[in-house]
């Protein structure tokens, strides 16, 4: 199995360690590298294309990350594991489905797929899972993916909006949140003039709305926690461990000691000690809205990684 | 307050438009139209069977022994049945997009 220092070493330059978020678990959590891939929001190559962010580099540098990702697998094969943890389409801005994004972007979601990407499904391309629900057609999509070590099941993929109030997609509060957001951009789009009309009333409910949502906690500086949904995952974790699940897992079977997410856009690694276990949770960031960050799990080492743009130059100032 | 009523006024209206579409399957478009296959060298016979009389029949281009030739219909439906295929681009792995197979319909 390739370590995350083995990792950084092949990247050449291009990894970095996002702030310092890397840690060592107290027990193996992977038994293989395991890269996961945060918030893509691809849309139809238009001007809201957060992916595209109105800069073509931005599809070159993720290019960049699949090419480097394919040459690893053929390497690497079995032990290396993709995850995407959800909104890797974001349907609630397209204006279809997905199939004029698989026009704008052929090579990433061909290239995601020949690394054999396992895909987590997020608030916004929830329809994946719903389009075909009687015919239990998902694409390819799950609600969670599991890792093992040691015969357990140590780690939890989920895209992290079902922590999220205003984006559980099983709530009253989360259904309201999706569809204001629809309206919003529906609003804009069959009266273009909305914004004169309502004046500042209209900033602040796209302020609000456009992406995220006001209800969100991750928006809520001032009630500070390492991360807003720590206190979710680990009840999680702690459920699956005593056996408390829907899922096919006795507790003979699980150990749980590290969630995976994304979903807020802002990556932090954190744990915390209780009922004596210690618990991680890696939110990956995103890739879109500046981020270009990715998780990592090597065995017990974790990691946020940054895949650097790669054509800066370096400062002649600097030595 | 007024423009919050117009909003919120909007707001309603336009949830119950939202809530009402449903993308639409393959199979629920071609239920309601009549559609042949274009396949290489197939009959002549088998397309106006389906699709009529063509709308125009443009005289032959110059240099040609009048057996090639040319039959438009106007206002048809085309479905582009597209794949991924994996190629090769300065030595890295790209994937374009393909059509596999057309159909060309008509309303019922």
């Amino acid at each position: 199995m390739l370590t995350l220092d083995d990792l950084i070493k092949k990247a050449e330059g291009k990894l970095k360690t996002y702030k310092d978020f890397r840690l060592q678990g107290d027990k193996n959590i992977t038994e293989r590298l395991t890269l996961c891939i945060p918030d893509m929001h691809l849309l139809e190559r238009g001007l809201n294309d957060d992916f595209l962010d109105g800069k073509p580099k931005s599809e070159k540098r993720f290019l960049g990350l699949l090419d480097f990702l394919l040459k690893l697998k053929q390497e690497e094969g079995d032990h290396l594991e993709i995850v995407q943890l959800g909104d890797m389409f974001d349907l609630w801005q397209a204006k279809g489905n997905t199939n004029m994004i698989a026009a704008g972007y052929p090579s990433i979601i061909g290239l995601l797929g020949k690394l054999e990407t396992i895909y987590v499904v997020g608030n916004h391309d929830i329809d994946l899972v719903q389009w075909y629900r009687d015919k239990r057609e998902t694409f390819g999509r799950k609600w969670r993916h599991y890792s093992e070590a040691d015969g357990k099941l140590r780690a939890i993929y989920e895209h992290g909006f079902q922590a999220d109030f205003a984006n559980n997609q099983d709530s009253l509060s989360g259904a309201i949140g999706r569809e204001v957001t629809k309206i919003v951009g529906v609003m804009e789009y069959v009266y273009p003039d909305i914004d004169v009309m309502l004046g500042s009333t209209w900033d602040s409910m796209v302020r609000a709305f456009n992406k995220y949502n006001v209800f969100t906690p991750v928006r809520d500086p001032e009630d500070f926690h390492p991360h807003e949904y720590l206190r979710f995952y680990i009840d999680l974790l702690e459920r699956y461990n005593r056996g408390e699940t829907l899922d096919p897992f006795g507790p003979a079977q699980v150990d749980l000691s590290l969630a995976v997410i994304g979903h807020t856009h802002t990556a932090r690694l954190v744990k915390m000690p209780k009922n004596e276990k210690i618990y991680y949770l890696m939110d990956c960031g995103s890739w879109v809205n500046g981020g270009h960050e990715i998780g990592a799990i090597s065995g017990r080492d974790m990691a946020i990684f940054h895949w650097d743009r790669g054509d800066r130059r370096r400062s002649p100032w600097k030595k | 307050m007024r423009r919050l009523a117009i909003l919120f006024a909007i707001a309603i209206v336009l949830s119950s438009c939202t809530t009402l579409q449903k993308p639409a399957t393959l199979g629920q478009v071609k239920s309601r139209l009549d559609c042949i296959q274009y396949k290489e060298e197939m009959s002549w016979n088998q397309v106006s069977q389906g699709m009529g009389t063509p709308d125009i029949a443009p005289i032959p281009e110059p240099g040609t022994d009048l057996s090639k030739n040319t039959r438009i219909y106007e206002g048809k439906i085309i479905i582009f049945y597209m794949e991924m295929k994996e190629v090769t681009e300065e030595g890295t792995v790209r994937f374009r997009e393909v059509v596999t197979n057309v159909e060309v319909c008509k309303k019922k």
